[in-house]
């Protein structure tokens, strides 16, 4: 991440953390001057660390109240609602009984290990698997961000835009249009991309992001939607996430990234549910 | 272009891009036909047998392909028989397409009694093959699996006397059938019975793949509209 990028990032996370525009603003440029002064040695990552961290801790001496505060969902207003979802597989737990919801504007994190039921559970709430027991009620189609997987590796990204595009009722040009732009949000250039499978991992990642966000779903499910994305990218990937919620949209997203704490909303913590 | 047309322009460009396979599903035919090129009779059952078999594969390995991509068309909202209707529409419509390149390749070199026998010989072997391999791909759930499901049906169809009643139960059964009586006459082979086995396979194949796609979207059920 360049200087500029990081001071980006550090306007961003004071936003979040509800840094009023007048302090941001001074904050960011003092950093920007200390880093000017500092001549061409360290890189503002080298001279202040993580922006989110950074950005605590100036949100923490301006007194600021910290992210965005969004309010418990009411029932009738949730666009998923979860109830006691349990699954096993072959008689050994996948995940332990579990409940959550999602209102309009509203990130939620799965947080734990490896093995805690994370993707089981987004997989329930998409319905692409069935659970033992417990209810899913989910108001409308949902944008569907996978680990892995989840494209055809013998089409070019703009070929995809179309078919998830027209499956929320966008014409091809419009597809393409609004493709272009989510891409150009993640730092990318859907038109003349290779097909899928010459795409890097990182760059895969980004087209399932925009297969998901294509047509503005009110609902995004994404497990590990980071993986294999640079630093930049996954700070254009939360920018990209809240805009959307921002708009109506909500979201859930798995991690066992501990950062992730700090972006959502509400975080839904998971364990093993079984001794691995 | 509505939604299955979609599909099927898009299922039929992944595979043209697929270069290696689609040249072997062309060539594979080419070969067993030039093997046999002896006789009319062991030419164009062995290039029928290379057509069943080399589409049947691609149609396998094209709806495994498709498990990739279609859980997120199901969440943006796609059905999932408008999404089966697109990759079977793409899929036949290649699978026509190859079979009249065939079919042009033995007319112009071989002595055949009725050119329109042959060709619906070819054109009835193209769709049980694609749905037959869209069958065996639904129903497992690997490429090593489905290959070798289709393996066991080739040889068994390759090496059965077709006289023996029980063949009747290889889908390929009407493909020697239609093919015998295109080549050697209604004293030797059924038209009737030839299409009626083959309209048999298609709706077994049909109601396989159907079956396992509503066994495959059960998760989806469990999930309810609404706040």
């Amino acid at each position: 991440m360049n200087d500029a990028d990081w001071l980006a990032a550090l306007d961003h996370e004071l936003t979040l953390r509800g840094v009023p525009t007048a302090e941001r603003a001074e904050a960011v440029l003092e950093a920007e001057t200390h880093l000017a002064d500092s001549g061409p040695g360290p890189g503002a990552r080298e001279l202040f660390g993580p922006a989110d961290r950074y950005a605590d801790d100036l949100a923490r001496a301006a007194g600021a109240p910290g992210r965005r505060p969004v309010p418990a969902p009411a029932a009738e207003a949730c666009l998923l609602r979860a109830d006691d979802l349990a699954k096993a597989y072959r008689g050994r737990a996948a995940l332990r009984p579990t409940s959550l919801a999602v209102a309009p504007g509203q990130v939620v994190a799965l947080v734990g290990p490896n093995g805690a039921g994370k993707s089981t559970l987004l997989r329930l709430l998409a319905g692409l698997e069935s659970p033992d027991s417990g209810t899913v009620r989910r108001q409308a189609p949902a944008g569907w961000v996978p680990q892995s997987g989840g494209l055809d590796p013998h089409l070019r990204p703009v070929e995809h835009v179309e078919l998830f595009g027209a499956a929320r009722g966008l014409t091809r040009a419009d597809a393409r249009r609004e493709g272009e732009r989510l891409a150009r949000s993640l730092d990318w250039e859907l038109a003349g991309a290779p097909v899928a499978g010459r795409l890097s991992g990182g760059t895969a990642q980004k087209l399932r992001m925009v297969l998901a966000l294509v047509g503005s779903p009110r609902l995004l499910l994404a497990d590990e939607p980071y993986q294999g994305l640079d630093a930049d990218s996954t700070r254009r990937f939360w920018d990209l996430l809240w805009s959307v919620c921002e708009d109506g949209a909500g979201a859930v997203v798995s991690s066992h990234d501990p950062q992730v704490l700090r972006r959502a909303d509400t975080v839904v913590e998971l364990r093993p549910a079984v001794a691995r | 272009m509505t939604l299955v047309a979609l599909h099927a322009r898009l299922t039929v460009v992944a595979l043209l891009r697929r270069r290696l396979p689609m040249a072997v599903l062309v060539l594979l035919p080419v070969a067993l036909y030039l093997a046999s090129h002896d006789t009319v009779g062991r030419s164009v059952r062995a290039l029928v047998f290379g057509i069943s078999w080399a589409v049947s594969t691609v149609a396998l390995f094209a709806t495994l392909a498709a498990r990739q991509l279609e859980p997120g068309l199901w969440l943006a909202g796609h059905r999932r028989r408008v999404l089966m209707a697109g990759r079977t529409a793409g899929l036949l419509a290649l699978a026509l397409v190859l079979a009249a390149g065939f079919w042009l390749m033995v007319a112009l070199d071989q002595p055949l009694r009725s050119v329109g026998a042959v060709a619906l010989d070819f054109a009835v072997t193209a769709a049980v093959a694609v749905a037959f391999g869209t069958a065996v791909g639904a129903l497992v759930t690997a490429e090593l699996e489905g290959a070798l499901v289709l393996f066991l049906f080739a040889g068994l169809q390759a090496v059965a006397n077709p006289f023996d009643a029980w063949t009747r139960v290889l889908p390929f059964w009407s493909s020697r059938e239609l093919g015998t009586w295109a080549v050697d006459g209604p004293s030797q082979g059924s038209l009737a019975d030839g299409s009626l086995h083959a309209a048999v396979a298609v709706a077994v194949c049909l109601a396989a793949t159907a079956a396992a796609s509503a066994i495959g979207s059960r998760g989806r059920g469990r999930v309810r509209s609404g706040p």
